[in-house]
């Protein structure tokens, strides 16, 4: 008899209490998960952004007069005016004259008014792996046309024979130390 | 006999003050859930909006880098024209009479916000670097996972916000006009002759942005309320695109604002 009157006597504290609990655990896992989405969601347009943005570098690199080895380097400033945002850029310009040392700094800025938080760094060299050095591992391949010497044995550091060269550029763009794009740029056949 | 009673009083029903007390409470509760509902509702309207818009722009600006890229800026034809055309057309139809894609939920990063210690560009102080050893690559792409480390210092910034592609103001639209080459033959020397392709036009037309071809007009993108094409000293193109497009329940206006550069590689 006692046992039923306290059975029908209500809601105790402690369910109260763990019904609580129980709704707070589950609203956090809701209110967890979607900020999550919302987080992830915000990292893709920004990587996309992101994406954009360093094809653009790269479609103006890849479009702007190769130049000459003897090109003199582009001051800050005529860096400056060649990655920003507007269609002007400095008169004489060329691939060469951008060039940044091998295993060194790129051209490194932040874009004012950039959607995303970070640093880009240009690279522009003959480094054409962006290792740091003209060395790197060979192929097993015979080369077919060019030079004569013999094929890598696909393991061993060797140096390679076609980076360090004027004629052959590699254009990578990073933003916060991470490769975004990379394409390689040959210099014009007749030389122009 | 009073396991019985005790039965009966528990079936015995709601009282009045109990049901008044369960609906205040359903009442209340409702009414704390419900703003949340909708923000929600809105918030994810808008987002679809922005999203179609969006994938408007992306799909748009691709279609005519593709074409672009087959044109020319350089060439001229037998009498000594360009192949290729930039003009100013009608000023901009916009649905908020803003020419430009200012969107007052997002903002500007400032200098400080970027922040930390910072290297003029070209200045190699503050760069630390490493050429790790047995490094296969420059970077954490295209497989090249081990990679030379790069400085985690910021750098100075370049450009202006006003110039971002959102920002950019711009009262008149453009109409972009060029020939793309077709397929090219050998003539009699030797010679290969290029064989151009009819003028291809890309202009706003209302709210669309259209392609016109051999007099066939078809619409490229709805909702256009911007297009602007600058050519760059490095034989670039400089393509920007905003759309502006109704939520579904007709509140909000999402307005997109992207930007592509090609190069056309003739």
């Amino acid at each position: 008899m006692k046992l039923l009157r306290r059975r029908s006597s209500g809601t105790s504290l402690v369910d109260v209490v763990i019904s609580m609990g129980v709704l707070v655990v589950t609203a956090g896992g809701l209110a967890v998960s979607v900020l999550s989405t919302q987080k992830s969601s915000g990292q893709m347009a920004q990587r996309d952004m992101v994406r954009t943005q360093a094809l653009r570098y790269v479609e103006r690199l890849l479009g702007v007069p190769y130049g000459v080895d003897a090109a003199v380097t582009a001051t800050a400033a005529e860096a400056a005016d060649f990655f920003d945002d507007d269609a002007s850029m400095p008169a004489g310009i060329s691939l060469m004259a951008l060039r940044t040392p091998m295993n060194g700094a790129g051209w490194r800025f932040g874009v004012s008014g950039f959607e995303a938080k970070g640093v880009w760094e240009v690279e522009i060299n003959g480094d054409l792996d962006g290792n740091g050095t003209l060395n790197g591992i060979r192929g097993t391949l015979t080369p077919t046309t060019g030079g004569t010497t013999a094929a890598g044995d696909g393991a061993s550091t060797v140096t390679m024979l076609s980076e360090g060269r004027t004629t052959l550029t590699r254009i990578e763009v990073f933003f916060n130390g991470v490769s975004v794009a990379k394409t390689l740029r040959s210099a014009p056949v007749q030389g122009t | 006999m009073t396991f019985r009673t005790t039965s009966i009083r528990r079936r015995r029903g709601t009282s009045l003050v109990e049901t008044t007390i369960a609906s205040a409470i359903l009442v209340v509760v409702l009414g704390a859930a419900f703003p949340v509902m909708k923000s929600v509702s809105d918030a994810g309207d808008q987002g679809r909006t922005r999203s179609w818009t969006q994938a408007d722009n992306r799909q748009a600006l691709n279609r005519i880098a593709r074409d672009v890229m087959n044109g020319s800026l350089t060439t001229t034809d037998t009498s000594g024209n360009l192949r290729f055309e930039i003009t100013v057309g009608l000023e901009r139809s916009t649905l908020t009479g803003d020419t430009g894609c200012v969107n007052g939920s997002r903002t500007l990063l400032t200098s400080s916000q970027i922040g930390g210690t910072k290297v003029g560009i070209g200045d190699a102080a503050n760069y630390y670097k490493t050429t790790t050893a047995g490094a296969l690559g420059s970077g954490t792409r295209g497989g090249t996972r081990i990679g030379r480390t790069r400085s985690a210092g910021f750098a100075d910034e370049i450009s202006t916000g006003a110039l971002r592609p959102r920002e950019l103001q711009f009262g008149s639209d453009s109409v972009l006009r060029f020939q793309k080459i077709l397929d090219y033959a050998f003539d009699a020397s030797g010679e290969p002759v290029i064989n151009w392709g009819n003028w291809v036009e890309y202009r706003v037309q209302g709210r669309n942005l259209v392609r016109i071809e051999n007099g066939v007009t078809r619409v490229i993108s709805s909702n256009t309320s911007g297009f602007r094409v600058e050519a760059t000293p490095a034989n670039t193109l400089m393509i920007t695109l905003v759309s502006e497009r109704r939520s579904a329940d007709g509140k909000d206006i999402a307005r997109q604002a992207n930007q592509v550069e090609v190069l056309p590689k003739n």
